[in-house]
Formats: C-alpha cells, structure tokens, sequence
C-alpha cells in the first residue's frame, strides 16, 4: 500500500469510527430480523432445531453422561440397549451413548475450526485475488486449480499419511486434520469470493462510489463484502457436513483417530466385525453420522430458500 | 360488418400468494372486433399482461386463479375448454408476441428449430416443408438473407431482429388473432418504430385483430382503434383511440396524457401524476385510484366505481359522472 | 474451437506442474527417506552402503534436479518400482484403473437413469407427494456416509438373505454373470448417494427453465406439454446437470477408496489405500499422481461439453 493510500485509509477510519457504534445496533437488528426471517423456511427451522440440539449436546457432554468413553470393561461388552446403558456397549464394553457424544463433541469441533480456516485464508485470497486482476489473478486461480484437481479423499489420505510418518499423535493429530480439511476448503472459498467481487466491480454503484471520491479498498470493503457473505454462509453449512464425512471415512480407513479417542467413523469400522453377532452396534455411529449431516443440510439449504430473493415465491 | 373476435366479460385473476392474496385483474370487459387493434394501456402492475395470459390460459394454476369471468373467443369461452381444445387454439387461431426476445425464446434450439415445431404440430408439416415455410416467413419479417439464418441461434441476432423473429413464430401458423405484449418495450427507440411498423403492417395484410399490450401512449395512438386504460386490475377508460385522446373522461387518463412531455412547446411543465401506484397487496377501499386523485369525492373512498357509458363507445369508471344520473 | 482447446490445453501445464510438485513435496516430506526402508529395521547402517545406495537413488542431488527427473521420467510413463511387488508401479496402475473406472461409470450411469426422471417429474409436479418424497429421500441420500449405506447393504442383502456376496470382483469380459453379482452392491453404494444428489440439481434446474419465459412462448404456440416439457425444458435444465455430473464423476474417481477397501475392489483406490498401509510411497505417488491428470483431463473434457451443448457460451 502505498503512503497516499495508507493516509487516505487512516482518514476513513477516523470517520468510520463514530460509524461502527451504528453499525454494531445494526447488527443487533438484523439478528433479530434473521430470527423472524428463519421461521420463513421450513426447512431452516427445522434445521435450526436440529443443529441447536447438536450443539446443545456436544457442549453439555459432561454432563449427561455418566461413563468414561475410553475406559474398557470387558464383563459387559456388546450389550443391547438397555436401562444401564442407553445404546448398548460395544466390543470393549464401552457405552455407545457417551462415545458418541464425545465423539460428536470432537467431530464438530473438528469441522467448525476446519471450516473457519478455510474462510479465513479463502475470503483474502479469492477478494484480493479477484480485486488486482491481471497477472496476479492469474496465477492466484491457476494454484486454486491445481489444488482443486486432488479428487475425492486422496489429499487426505497424503496429508494423513505424512502425520503418521511423523510419529504425530493427539491434539495435534486432528490439529493437522483441521489445516488439511480446511485448506481443501480455501479454493471453493477463494472462488466464490473473487467471482463476487468480479461481478461487484462492474456495477454501476462501485463508479457511482469512485466517482464521490470514495478510495478503492473502502469500496471493497464496504460494498463488496456484504455481498459475499449470503452464498459463502450457504457453503459453508454444507461443507460443516461434509467435513464430518470426510473425517469419518478417513477414520473408518483406520487413518484418521487412532483408537481408543471416540470417534463415529472408527467405531463403525470396529462394529463391521460384529455385524452378524450385534448390527445395532454399527447403527448408532451411522445414525449419528445421518443425523449431525442431515441437520447441516437441511439448515443449509433453508438459508439458501431464504437468502435468494427470487426463490422466495416458490 | 363488425364481427365480435375476442370478446372478455367480468374477467377476474386472482394469485395465491405466500404473503397473502392478490387479484391483478378485476372485472376486466372489453370486446374486439375483426380486424381492430385494440390497445390496453397501464402502468407495470397495471394487470394488462396478466389479461394477455389469462385470453392464452397461460396462467398457471397453483397460485394462479380465475374465479370469475368469461372469455369469448369467437363466440366461445375458452375458460370453459378443455386443455386438448386450448391447444389447438394455440398457434392457430390466436398467437402471442412477448416484450424480451431474448428470454421468450429458447437459447439453446436454432430459429428454424423453434419455428418448424409449431409448424409441424400445429399444421402438419414434413421436416422439409417446414424449413422452406420458416424462410418465407423470415423474409416475410423482413429478415434479410433468411436461408443463412435460419440455423442461427437466437443470440446471434440483434434485439430488432429478435423481436422479427419472434413475430415470425407467432404468424407462422396464420393465426387470425395476435397478443402483443409490449412488444417494442425492450427495444431501442430507433428500432420501435420499425417493429412497430411491422406488426401493423402484418396486421392489415393478414386482416388479423391486434390486441397490443403497452404503457407508451405514444404507441397507441399511432397504431391503435380502440383503446382500453388499465389501472391496478381495473378498466378504468374505454374507448375509441380520437376520444380517448380528445376528451379523456377518467382522472387517471388525463394524467397520463398531460404526462407526456411534449415538444411543441404548449406545455410549460411536466405534470405527473402525484403519488405512486398502490401496493396491491394492500390496496385503497373503494376507487384505487382516489388517493392520487385530486377529484377524489367521499363516494371514491367507498365505492369502487363501474364502468359507465358516457358518450356511444366511449365508457369510464369514475364516480365523477354519476352525478348526472339518477 | 481448435484455438480454444489448445489454449485449455496450456493452462493445463501450470495447474498439472502444481499436482506435481504437491505430490513430490508429499514424498519429500516423510521422515527418512528410502534408503531406511530399503535398508531395513535391522539396520545396515554402514555409511559406505548408504552412499552407494544414495547414488544409485539420485538422493545426493538437489531437490529440483531430483523434481526434475522425477518428473520426467513420470511423463514417459515410469513411475519406479513398487517397494512391496517390485514390480514396475505403472503395472499396478494399470490393473487397477479399469476396476475403478468400471465402477465409478456404472454407478454413475445407474444413478443418473434414476435421478433424472426422479428430479424432472419432482419439478413438474411441485409441491405433491412424489415432489416431497423425491426431495426428503434425496435429502437424506446425501447425508449418509456412503460406507454406513454399504455395510448396511451388505447387512442386508449379502448376511440376511444371502443374495449377494458381500465383497469380490469378477472380469465383465471373463464371467459377465458373476461379474454383475459383484458390481450390484459396491454400484449401489456409489449410485445412491449420486442419485440423491443428481435429482436435487436435476429438480433445481429445472424448476428454474420452467419459470423462464420461452417455456410459455413453447405452449403458445400450441405446442403439447410434453413437448414442452421433455423436448424444450429438460434440454435447457440438463446443461447444468451433465456438467456437474461430469465433474462429479471425476471426482468419483479418487472417491472411491472406502468402497473399494469395503467390497475387496481391486482398484486404483483400494491400490493406493494398501500402498500407504504398507509404506509402498512410489506407488502412492504415482497413484495420485495419475488421477490427478486424469481429474485435470476430465474437467477439461467437461468444459468443452458444456460450451458444446450451450450455443450461447462461445469458445472464447
């Protein structure tokens, strides 16, 4: 940036500021408008309900559980339902409920931070991108491309492969699964933001702007980021499911978590040896998988109905 | 001898609407004769291409309704008709022209594609047959070079040149009754004229009856007989073109002509009409055009007026003239 | 449109040399390198062998050179040799891609055979049963983890009525009986998750030719509302539809790893999947490597049918 540009900053800041108390009321509006505009869906409600109790649950995992999930305890292994333990036990006599939920717990953990950092390195990139043109974006999009020709799980299986060469293990484990799940998300992202901003730099309001004097980063910050935000939010619930997907298949592969931290994909591939002996074993995580998915789809695409104003007679 | 073609009693529209209900036609009767043009004019929402779709059935019918109303098309209502029936009106005996070209006709099928299906369902012709028709009606509109065009899609013709095609379609199966809904709207001034021009030109030949859809009154009185003037779902003014313009008798008409700006120098400021059209959803009780109004009465507020006949042909909706009767 | 492809055909170099490097980097990054492996756990550490051994590997040269050749002798086809058969790596590629290519078509074939009506009649008939139905299921089609949805299909059909075998492969060119036995359950896996997917598109686009203009041009002009449905309508919905279909059948192609290590599919997938399981990074490399270009070349594929079947997007 260059100096007349950082002065010119600075002074809009300084104006801004008064700004920003009005803006934050604002704000506060338009979550209260967005509450009304939700129950307008079908679809969001009953999304929104389901992801409230998803959330619900994984924070209150300490509370209504009363097992450990790692501990074993070999006398009541691959129990059926019942009073003593909600879901049953698995193989190792664990109770199926509490791994669930811790492993629930830890899944949406996994994708909302996955998916938090696909934002954040995919809105600067795809906006400046988008915003300098030319050679620059060029060459921006040409990496995306590049990223984007891993097709399907191969990334991860590379990604997850070199942390277990590394001897990388725990907190730190789902930490590179975070910065693996999150920078496949980056080009969708990236993308998005630099069409938007395309297609904002040819209206007629960014002249209108130019022409009051207004300087070209206030333009891009004001006018053009609002406009990202509605297909971004769409994209981003779906991915939240997808994400969880994607971990429990690389779990399932027996890549993801090593045993014994809770987790739906790697339950499931343990119950595959029981399924003649206990099924019901196998149906949980799977249920829980459909469920947790389910609720960000649906949540999703209610915010798509409600968020595209041309949809709104349908 | 005046035979009636199109002839539209109490014809009423109402839609369905998740926010709630709305009638875009209410109580809409005109009647056209053979080989008349007659023109419907109103602002956008006004209801007049919603009376278009309903003459077509081409409303549709979940949230769409017609609750009321008769629509006579050569002395039969074809509310009444069956979908089969409906059909093989369509394209045959009364055609439709749309304002945008570009999205009225399907991007991905070549000119001659969309032109030989109607041909071929509604006239029976071979492949070969229908090709050679789709030339002479290209040159008919005045397309130059037709037999290079006719592959063409229909983003490779200009907006003029759309709109001939679009013209084409609708005559190719020499219907005696032509809808054209704002035909010149979407087009650049230079090249309304010419449009226009067409059509009405098409019209006399053929001896079809027009039924041109238009918020410029400009069009109108260039190439219209009788006139009807919508506001917000209602016939407010109908007429003969020379009384209309003469001696407008409905506030709203007098508006829009005093509206126009006009360059021979008599009048020395625009006056619009005061005010903006009403939400329909909500509309005004009574007259919907009394809060614009500056002859709005008591009565206006109450009552919503019919239309009555003020002078041989010509009729109004306006309480203004109740006075005289009883 | 020649100029075009070969212009798409440039673009390619860049984003294939970025798949390269991402890969190579994979290798380079692991611990050790594969002298260790070769060398063993008894370790033979003598630091004479070592070097001969980092010679005859080209381990003593600079990254790029070693990128550089790499990378050369990958495009002519020669990806080393796996360090479990010791047969040429490009031998295993080649016997695992048609499994996976076999399946992936199929499954996308069935899915799309259903998904297309499903979602067309969905559209036309808005707002009835069939449409709450097809949207509910495909709702929940796309929730499901494919793998959950194929071990209950194996659950069901191969342990409880004992139709089907529950994992194998058979050549369609050898024994196309048998062959289909193995192909019904790991093809249904894929296709139902597709299905659900294509249908929800496939409704969608349509819903959104039916509101365009030229669909009540169509029926003015007298024409059936079949036609107007399956000859105007579908054709314009189905641009969207192929083409995302497309994208997704190459994504498919390095999707298919958990199915395949379910049903015992001997394809690229179920290859790479054991490759890293048992440490064999040669063939992981070129694995990847491999359906990367061929995803690269598919989009492009893609690309030109979408400007085929939509006049309106020149070759510019």
């Amino acid at each position: 940036m260059t100096e007349i540009q950082a002065d010119k900053l600075a002074e809009l800041q300084a104006v801004r500021a008064p700004a920003l108390g009005g803006r934050l009321i604002r704000w506060r509006t338009a979550l209260g408008n967005a509450w009304h505009e939700l129950r307008k869906s079908r679809t969001a409600s009953i999304g929104a309900v389901m992801l409230v109790l998803l959330f619900g649950a994984c924070i209150a995992t300490p509370w209504i559980t009363t097992y450990d999930p790692i501990k074993q305890n070999y006398r009541e292994r691959l129990q059926p339902p019942s009073e003593k333990h909600l879901l049953g036990t698995d193989r190792m006599g664990r109770d199926i409920y509490t791994r669930l939920l811790y492993g629930g717990r830890r899944l949406v953990a996994i994708a909302l931070l996955a998916v938090t950092f696909g934002l954040s390195v995919g809105i600067p990139y795809g906006v400046l991108s988008g915003y300098f043109g030319g050679k620059v974006d060029t060459v921006a999009m040409r990496f995306i491309d590049g990223l984007l020709a891993f097709p399907g799980l191969l990334f991860y299986l590379l990604v997850v492969t070199l942390a277990r060469e590394w001897k990388i293990e725990g907190i730190a484990n789902d930490a590179v699964l975070v910065f693996a799940l999150g920078f496949a998300f980056m080009p969708e992202v990236a993308r998005l933001s630099r069409g938007t901003v395309l297609a904002e730099k040819q209206k007629e309001y960014v002249e209108a702007s130019r022409a009051v004097g207004d300087g070209s980063l206030s333009i891009a910050l004001r006018q053009i980021l609002p406009n990202i935000i509605s297909p971004l939010i769409v994209n981003a619930t779906v991915r939240l499911g997808y994400v969880i997907l994607i971990v429990a298949a690389l779990s399932f592969l027996g890549l993801g978590t090593p045993p014994p931290t809770p987790d739906w994909g790697s339950d499931l591939a343990a119950a595959r040896d029981y399924m003649e002996t206990a099924p019901l074993i196998a149906a949980f995580p799977g249920l829980a998988i459909c469920y947790t998915v389910l609720a960000f789809n649906l949540f999703g695409d209610g915010l798509r109905d409600i968020l595209d104003p041309r949809l709104a007679e349908r | 001898m005046a035979e009636t073609v199109l002839e539209l009693d109490d014809l009423t529209v109402r839609f369905h609407l998740r926010r709630g209900d709305l009638t875009a036609v209410d109580g809409a009767s005109f009647s056209i004769e053979r080989g008349q043009t007659f023109g419907l004019v109103g602002e956008s929402g006004s209801g007049k291409s919603v009376t278009a779709k309903a003459i077509m059935r081409l409303i549709p019918a979940p949230p769409g309704e017609i609750p009321r109303g008769r629509v006579l098309f050569e002395g039969s209502n074809i509310l009444d008709k069956s979908d089969a029936e409906m059909r093989a009106l369509r394209g045959r005996r009364i055609a439709m022209v749309f304002q945008e070209p570009m999205s009225a006709l399907n991007p991905v099928f070549t000119v001659c594609d969309q032109i030989s299906d109607a041909l071929r369902t509604n006239l029976g012709l071979s492949k070969k047959e229908a090709r050679e028709r789709v030339i002479e009606l290209l040159s008919l509109v005045g397309i130059p070079s037709p037999q290079k065009r006719l592959d063409s899609y229909v983003h490779e013709f200009s907006g003029g040149m759309r709109q001939r095609v679009m013209l084409a379609m609708a005559l190719s199966c020499n219907p005696n009754f032509l809808i054209a809904d704002e035909p010149t709207t979407a087009l650049d001034v230079t090249i309304q004229a010419t449009i226009l021009e067409l059509i009405t030109s098409m019209i006399e030949r053929l001896g079809m009856s027009l039924l041109f859809i238009t918020h410029n009154l400009g069009v109108v009185a260039h190439a219209c007989d009788r006139v009807g003037v919508m506001y917000a779902s209602h016939i407010v003014e109908l007429g003969d073109k020379r009384e209309i313009f003469a001696r407008p008798q409905h506030p709203y008409t007098v508006g829009l002509l005093n509206s126009i700006p006009r360059l021979d120098g008599q009048a020395k400021y625009l006056t619009p009409i005061a005010g903006s059209v009403c939400n329909m959803m909500d509309p005004p009780s009574g007259c919907k055009f009394h809060p614009r109004c500056s002859h709005a009465m008591d009565v206006c507020r109450r009552e919503i007026p019919r239309l009555k006949e003020i002078a041989p042909g010509h009729l109004a909706a306006c309480h203004l003239h109740d006075r005289g009767t009883a | 449109m020649l100029a075009y492809i070969i212009r798409r055909v440039a673009y390619l170099v860049p984003v294939l040399l970025v798949l390269s490097m991402v890969v190579f980097t994979f290798v380079e990054m692991l611990p050790g390198n594969i002298i260790d492996t070769l060398v063993g756990s008894e370790g033979v550490n003598d630091p004479e062998v070592r070097k001969v051994l980092e010679k005859e590997y080209g381990l003593d040269q600079p990254v790029y050179i070693r990128y550089a050749k790499w990378l050369i002798r990958a495009v002519q086809g020669d990806f080393g040799y796996s360090l479990v058969t010791r047969r040429p790596v490009a031998v295993e590629l080649m016997s695992g891609i048609p499994a996976t290519v076999y399946l992936a078509v199929v499954g996308i074939s069935l899915s799309m055979l259903i998904a297309v009506p499903l979602g067309t009649i969905a559209a036309v008939r808005r707002n009835t049963a069939i449409d709450y139905t097809a949207q509910v299921t495909s709702l929940i089609g796309i929730s499901i983890p494919e793998f959950w949805f194929a071990i209950l299909c194996v659950l069901f059909f191969s342990l409880y009525l004992g139709w089907l075998p529950s994992s194998g492969f058979a050549n369609p060119f050898v024994d196309p009986w048998a062959s289909l036995k193995f192909l019904i359950l790991p093809a249904a896996a894929i296709g139902f998750r597709q299905a659900a997917y294509t249908t929800r598109l496939t409704r969608s686009s349509m819903l959104d030719e039916m509101n365009k203009e030229y669909v009540d041009t169509a029926r003015s002009v007298g024409l059936s509302e079949r036609k107007v449905i399956f000859k105007y309508t579908l054709r314009n919905a189905m641009i969207p539809t192929i083409t995302i279909s497309g994208l997704q059948l190459a994504n498919l192609l390095g999707g298919t790893v958990v199915l395949e290590s379910i049903f015992a599919w001997p394809g690229i997938g179920r290859a790479i999947f054991e490759a890293i399981l048992q440490r064999d990074y040669p063939l992981v490399q070129a694995g990847v490597l491999v359906l990367g270009v061929i995803v690269v070349i598919m989009n492009l594929l893609v690309d030109l049918t979408y400007r085929l079947l939509n006049p309106r997007v020149k070759f510019g």
